[in-house]
């Protein structure tokens, strides 16, 4: 999990060009999107799915159910975990 | 000086529901929809819906075997002018006779599995090519603002005519349906797999489509034949300053728009008949439309989208649509919104359901687009709206030029970059050196930085905000390449086979005008928006622009000039022009 973790979170600066922001200055359990956080956008979520579906084959259809996924890195994890075959 | 009036003197429209105006208009009355299902995998791997104009009934034009040194949007544009030009009794040849282009991808089929850049991908190129077939020597004004094209180029040209630069003008507005868009709209997964619902409660998403239309207008009352003239006596356009794809939220920026539309046209809410919004049938934009309807005292007007007929036309969709409202208002006749059934807004909003005659004396048209962008026109067969739209106005107060590696603002080198090693370092440090962090600039594109980087040091000591208020603010922006640079990104992306993945985060910046949007959520400026196409840049025709901005009242400041990102070139020359 803790490689996952930090993985996604180098893919995540890298797909979503989050120059100012380090892989490890990203905080794990706090919210990806919305104020605080990382601030990330509608743009951005259609970026992480795309991201899934590239490094782990993983599909989803309806932005509208990543909401919950996509909470924070930590959420992100656990779904990969748990649907990847 | 006299009150010149702008009248509507010939039409056409090209869509897959007929080759004229007449017979686009037939077949809207008998409710049938051009949205068809394809499987076409040269524009899409997987089947899609959409409203496509078949090849052989172009082919069946009489002008047809005239055009074959030309692109199949032009062959578009051509055969459709030809028609409302000949309609307009209009001399386009004429110096008096503007011509004015709405287009957001223009022959960007051309860049399709192509090393090196047909210069006919140039949005200027495509239009001096048409322009020149009807013989005109004037040039042409090129509008490039997203979604908010067509409508646009309306306003644009009721205020040439108003003006006096002009006596006639013809727009022009085409684009068509190619791998470029479709791949780039799916990737936003705003697509539906079905005929698009506007405004309904299962609405989920858009239906593409291409077209092309032509309106004439012209001061000269004597060419117009209809008993009941139809005139341009408004128009306006805002900007959201919010997000690069996603509306407003409230609906307030449009509202904007609408009301200045209004103010223009000196009509009040309870005087326009009917409303044809953008209505593209994306759950966030129908929201968006039915707030802004609503603070502007419209939410009981009819409202219509037309996108259930033809689809989204993208930048002929604002002119497409207008024409087939001036013909509704010759017909008094009121359309059907194709798709709705049952209201999904969460304003009550008075969706058309029936095809019916009606009293149709004043019609507003609205578009919404990326970057935020959004614009408002009047057709009325009543009012003529007496603003005089004079060049002229306001004064250069500062100005920032951005060349090689260095900026400088009022003649003064304010930021030498000439260390960094290429543009992109150079860019980054010099926004770094003048702003605190700001998340977004990471994700712009080689034009958005440059624009961005380029007001915040035109206003490093004036935000404007102190003297200003957010609509009071205009942009007018203009550049050669448009967005190119990132139009050849997602060319390389969709030409790759192998991982077929378009992005969503590369295909917004496919629009010059973001940069406008990026530059207004960055300063805040909710005012006027307008993107042009020139082969360089002409600082009289953006200061007549710019006036023509200053006129309506509204504004008080526009920020204007060039901003261009090519390959190796760019440069950006902006100026703050205020009404002083």
């Amino acid at each position: 999990m803790e490689e996952l973790i930090s993985n996604l979170k180098v893919q995540l600066v890298e797909s979503l060009n989050l120059e100012d922001v380090t892989p490890a200055e990203i905080d794990t359990e706090a919210p990806l999107f919305g104020d605080g956080g990382l601030g990330l956008d509608s743009i951005d979520a259609l970026e992480i799915i795309i991201l899934l579906e590239k490094h782990y084959g993983l599909h989803i259809g309806d932005p509208k159910e990543g909401k919950n996924i996509f909470y924070s890195v930590r959420t992100l994890a656990e779904y990969i975990t748990a649907n990847q075959k | 000086m006299e009150n010149r009036i702008v009248y509507v003197a010939g039409d056409n429209v090209v869509t897959s529901l007929g080759l004229t105006t007449a017979e686009n208009v037939e077949n809207i009355l008998a409710e049938q929809t051009g949205i068809k299902y394809y499987e076409d995998g040269a524009i899409y791997p997987e089947p899609f819906m959409a409203s496509r104009i078949d090849d052989a009934t172009l082919a069946s034009h009489p002008l047809w075997k005239e055009l074959s040194n030309y692109h199949r949007l032009e062959k578009m544009m051509i055969i459709s002018a030809a028609d409302a030009i000949n309609r307009s009794g209009v001399d386009a040849s004429s110096s008096r006779t503007a011509f004015v282009f709405s287009s957001t991808k223009g022959n960007i089929d051309l860049l399709a599995n192509s090393s090196q850049l047909n210069r006919d991908a140039e949005l200027m190129e495509m239009a001096l090519r048409v322009a020149r077939f009807f013989h005109s020597d004037n040039r042409p004004y090129v509008i490039s603002n997203a979604c908010i094209s067509g409508v646009l180029a309306v306003m644009l040209g009721q205020r040439l005519l108003k003006s006096g630069l002009y006596d006639n003008v013809v727009l022009i507005g085409g684009d068509t349906i190619t791998e470029f868009v479709v791949s780039g709209f799916m990737s936003f997964k705003s697509v539906s797999p079905n005929p698009c619902k506007p405004y309904d409660k299962n609405r989920d998403g858009l239906s593409m489509g291409e077209g092309a239309a032509t309106m004439v207008l012209t001061v000269d009352k004597s060419l117009v034949k209809d008993a009941r003239p139809v005139m341009v006596a408004g128009g306006a356009s805002s900007n959201d300053a919010n997000h690069i794809s996603g509306p407003s939220r409230t609906g307030y920026e449009l509202n904007l728009a609408i009301r200045s539309a209004m103010d223009d046209a000196e009509l009040t809410p309870e005087q326009i008949d009917l409303v044809d919004m953008h209505g593209t049938a994306t759950v966030y934009n129908d929201e968006m439309e039915s707030k802004a309807l609503d603070l502007a005292g419209l939410a009981d007007r009819p409202l219509l989208s037309l996108k259930g007929y033809f689809g989204h036309t993208l930048g002929a969709s604002g002119l497409i649509e207008s024409v087939l409202c001036v013909e509704s208002m010759r017909r008094q006749m009121q359309y059907r919104t194709l798709g709705y059934s049952e209201l999904g807004v969460p304003v009550q909003v008075n969706v058309t359901t029936e095809t019916k005659p009606a009293q149709l004396n004043n019609i507003l048209k609205t578009a919404s687009g990326f970057g935020g962008c959004n614009a408002a026109v009047v057709f009325s067969t009543e009012n003529k709206g007496s603003r005089q739209y004079a060049t002229g106005r306001g004064k250069i107060t500062h100005e920032c030029v951005v060349s090689g590696k260095k900026i400088e603002v009022d003649g003064k080198v304010v930021f030498d970059g000439s260390s960094a090693e290429d543009y992109a370092t150079f860019i980054r440090s010099a926004f770094k050196a003048i702003s605190e962090p700001y998340m977004k600039f990471s994700k712009m594109d080689d034009l958005c930085k440059l624009g961005v980087t380029a007001v915040e040091y035109l206003l490093q000591n004036d935000d404007l905000h102190s003297r200003y208020k957010e609509e009071e603010v205009s942009m007018l922006l203009a550049n050669r390449f448009s967005s190119l640079e990132t139009d050849c990104n997602h060319q390389r992306i969709i030409d790759d086979r192998e991982f077929y993945q378009p992005s969503p985060a590369v295909f917004v910046y496919t629009l010059a005008n973001i940069v406008m949007g990026e530059i207004c959520i960055r300063r805040k400026f909710k005012g006027e928006n307008l993107f042009i196409i020139d082969s360089e840049l002409n600082k009289e025709r953006m200061l007549e622009l710019a006036s023509f901005s200053l006129t309506t009242g509204t504004a008080k400041a526009v920020i204007t000039g060039w901003v261009d990102f090519f390959g190796e070139e760019y440069s950006a020359h902006i100026y703050l022009v205020e009404d002083l």
